[in-house]
């Protein structure tokens, strides 16, 4: 099969994924898209660093329709540099913490700018490119580069090595992590990341990406760390609402492949050995429910508390893989426990994973 | 809405044949023929650099028809070196277009002078013979040779080594190729060519003396190098005399069999595919790609020398730089060329 067609059936693969997920209620209405995206943006083939600026006039510009391969756009045969640039209303102040730009699938490698602001990327430009056609494109947007009851610019200089090129599929927009009824404290969004060693990396340096965070949940295969097996580092920090003092808390991580070991503010409250231990579970370690009694002499409650967990993937896809992802009261992470084992029961999954067998992933 | 595992067989399916249709388009040339150049030709065996020249008098040659091999036209059992010429004209209003000069089939090598310029050259000559008879001859005719609305003229210089001779059959015709990209400095043309890897020097002040010289566009079998596989050097030295002053320029580099690294007075300013990687999958797909490379602005000497090494990597069956315009276009003129195809 030609790498054409791989990549085609790959990215297929991905979106059917995520319209399974959401038909199934993996994603349910979290995170919460707040401006759609998708329809004509301007479009012009070449580079110049002027384009990201939100003032430059694009008025002759191309209208390209994304998400598509410029291809599919009268520029067959192109390769090279591109941008593409659009622009937004935002009415409202945003009371969510997490606000991000879902720009879907990117073929080979980005830029990402608003309001001329550089907010990541994904993939090598040239001289040393290399390609991040499978990372699925989420940016998280400092709130303060956003301008609220104003227009928004947004600009992305795309480099396509060979076939298809462009912001060609996915979910394209805003988005925003909501408040989850359940969750005391969602911890949905961008974590800090590292592996244990960058030999799944490849030559993929990720420099410019602000801090190398990654989404939660999600498979780290899903967001640019294609091929990585074994330990990788998650870490992220919260604070604690004052009402919750002396509580009984779980740490919530839903589904994990395969492994890891817990740490709150540098001691550790659990592994996935000490909860098979207690729990009595006789399900394979990625399809266990995750929760994780906080000790409360750990917590503060003044200040951020630190979480770190470090996944051991052993083959396949690795990672915080699904949610529900925060801190939860004994009683409510009860109820996400009985809905998760619920869903796992409805053997729908299986299809998921039988259409990947199908091409042999 | 849920899937039962029944259906998302059904739909991976569809999306497969959907897929097959989608990869298996292929792109079409297309062509506008010119200036027809079917039938009588001026002739001579006999072989002389002279006999390129634009206003050779060639009264006195013998004619001959365009397509056919010469042994049926009166040189039964000939081999050796000829020369053909042909006068032709070119309306003014092609004249800024990509054109194209297309002479079939050649038995076995040829060299192509259009108004006593170098245009192409196809197999190679003795000592270091090598035939080309298969391969179609294609030729650029680089901007501003022609004489608009005048004379110009093709001088094609013909080597036989035995069996039929001349230029046997094919399409004989001036062409514009609307694919192509219109260059505003062309480097189409001779360049040096080493078989093997070079070492990649900053030192402007190249030594190519046990450099060969191998024509650009051209697959590298034709000209020498039967079979060759592996990695081979190009290199080209132009000078610039403020031509693009300020402008983004873009490297056209056509098409290439199969991945290549580019080299601009001794940074790497791009590359397609990895030199490294052993799998099919990594560079299937390369030879079909047109090669653009943005350059950095300070990478372009614009007001003297600079040395363009273009190193190819080869991993089966025809090598080289081997189809399409090449040279530097001003970014803007790019955008407008894509732009125009679009339409």
């Amino acid at each position: 099969m030609s790498s054409k067609n791989r990549k085609h059936l790959k990215i297929i693969a991905c979106v059917l994924f995520v319209i399974l997920c959401n038909t199934a209620g993996v994603f349910a209405n979290n995170p919460k898209q707040i401006v759609n995206l998708k329809g004509d943006w301007k479009f012009s083939i070449g580079d110049n660093p002027d384009w990201k600026n939100p003032n430059y006039n694009d008025k002759d510009w191309d209208r390209v329709y994304v998400p598509g391969s410029w291809e599919e756009n009268g520029y067959n045969d192109y390769n090279g540099f591109a941008w593409y640039r659009t622009e937004f209303e935002l009415l409202d102040d945003i009371t969510e913490e997490i606000v991000f730009l879902s720009l879907g699938y990117i073929d080979d490698a980005d830029e990402v700018y608003i309001n001329g602001h550089f907010i990541g990327g994904f993939g090598n430009m040239p001289p040393n490119v290399s390609t991040a056609f499978d990372t699925q494109r989420r940016y998280e947007i400092p709130l303060k580069y956003l301008n609220f009851n104003a227009t928004n610019h947004i600009a992305v200089r795309v480099y396509d090595y060979y076939n298809d090129g462009g912001i060609v599929a996915g979910p394209i927009g805003l988005y925003s992590v909501v408040k989850d009824p359940l969750l005391e404290v969602n911890l949905t969004g961008f974590w800090f990341f590292e592996t244990e060693n960058e030999n799944g990396l490849g030559k993929q340096k990720q420099e410019k990406q602000i801090a190398r965070k990654i989404f939660v949940p999600g498979y780290w295969e899903d967001n640019g760390y294609r091929d990585y097996d074994g330990r990788a580092t998650y870490k992220t920090r919260f604070e604690l609402p004052k009402k919750l003092v002396n509580q009984e808390l779980f740490l919530v991580l839903g589904f994990i492949d395969d492994s890891e070991i817990v740490y709150l503010n540098g001691e550790e409250i659990g592994s996935i050995t000490s909860l098979k231990e207690t729990e009595k579970y006789n399900l394979p370690d990625h399809e266990i429910f995750r929760g994780y009694l906080i000790p409360n002499k750990l917590l503060k409650y003044e200040g951020y508390n630190s979480i770190s967990v470090i996944v051991y993937d052993k083959g396949g896809n690795g990672g915080i893989y699904k949610g529900p992802i925060g801190i939860a009261t004994k009683e409510n992470y009860e109820i996400l426990k009985k809905a998760s084992a619920k869903e796992e029961s409805v053997k729908e999954k299986s299809a998921w994973e039988s259409f990947l067998d199908l091409f042999g992933y | 809405m849920r899937f039962s595992l029944k259906t998302n067989i059904i739909i991976s399916c569809i999306n497969l044949v959907v897929l097959l249709f989608v990869c298996n388009e292929t792109y079409s040339q297309e062509l506008e023929r010119v200036t027809d150049l079917h039938g009588e030709w001026k002739f001579s065996i006999g072989d002389n650099s002279k006999w390129s020249g634009k206003d050779l008098n060639d009264q006195d040659w013998d004619k001959i028809r365009v397509p056919g091999n010469w042994e049926n036209q009166g040189f039964h059992g000939y081999n050796g070196y000829a020369w053909y010429r042909k006068s032709f004209r070119v309306d003014d209003s092609f004249s800024t277009k990509p054109l194209y000069l297309s002479l079939g089939y050649i038995d076995d090598v040829d060299e192509v002078y259009i108004n006593g310029i170098l245009i192409g050259k196809t197999g190679s000559f003795p000592n270091n013979y090598a035939t080309a008879y298969d391969a179609k001859r294609f030729y650029r005719i680089p901007k501003n040779i022609l004489n608009v609305n005048g004379e110009n003229s093709i001088a094609v210089r013909v080597y036989d080594e035995g069996g039929e001779g001349g230029i046997i059959h094919g399409d004989i015709a001036i062409m514009i190729d609307y694919d192509v990209i219109p260059v505003d400095y062309d480097l189409q043309g001779t360049w040096k060519f080493k078989p093997g890897d070079c070492k990649i020097v900053k030192n402007i002040e190249w030594d190519f003396s046990d450099w060969r010289e191998i024509v650009v566009p051209g697959i590298w079998e034709n000209q020498g190098y039967k079979s060759y596989d592996g990695i081979a050097s190009y290199a080209i030295e132009f000078n610039l005399s403020n031509e693009f002053d300020g402008d983004r320029m873009v490297l056209v580099l056509g098409k290439i069999d199969d991945l290549d690294q580019v080299y601009l007075n001794g940074k790497l300013i791009g590359q397609s595919g990895d030199f490294t990687k052993k799998t099919f999958y990594e560079y299937s797909e390369f030879h079909q790609q047109l090669r653009g490379y943005y350059l950095p602005l300070e990478a372009l000497n614009n007001s003297g020398k600079n040395i363009l090494i273009v190193k190819v990597l080869d991993v089966g069956g025809l090598g080289g730089l081997y189809k399409g315009s090449v040279g530097l276009i001003t970014q803007t003129h790019y955008i407008n060329y894509w732009r125009a195809r679009r339409k």
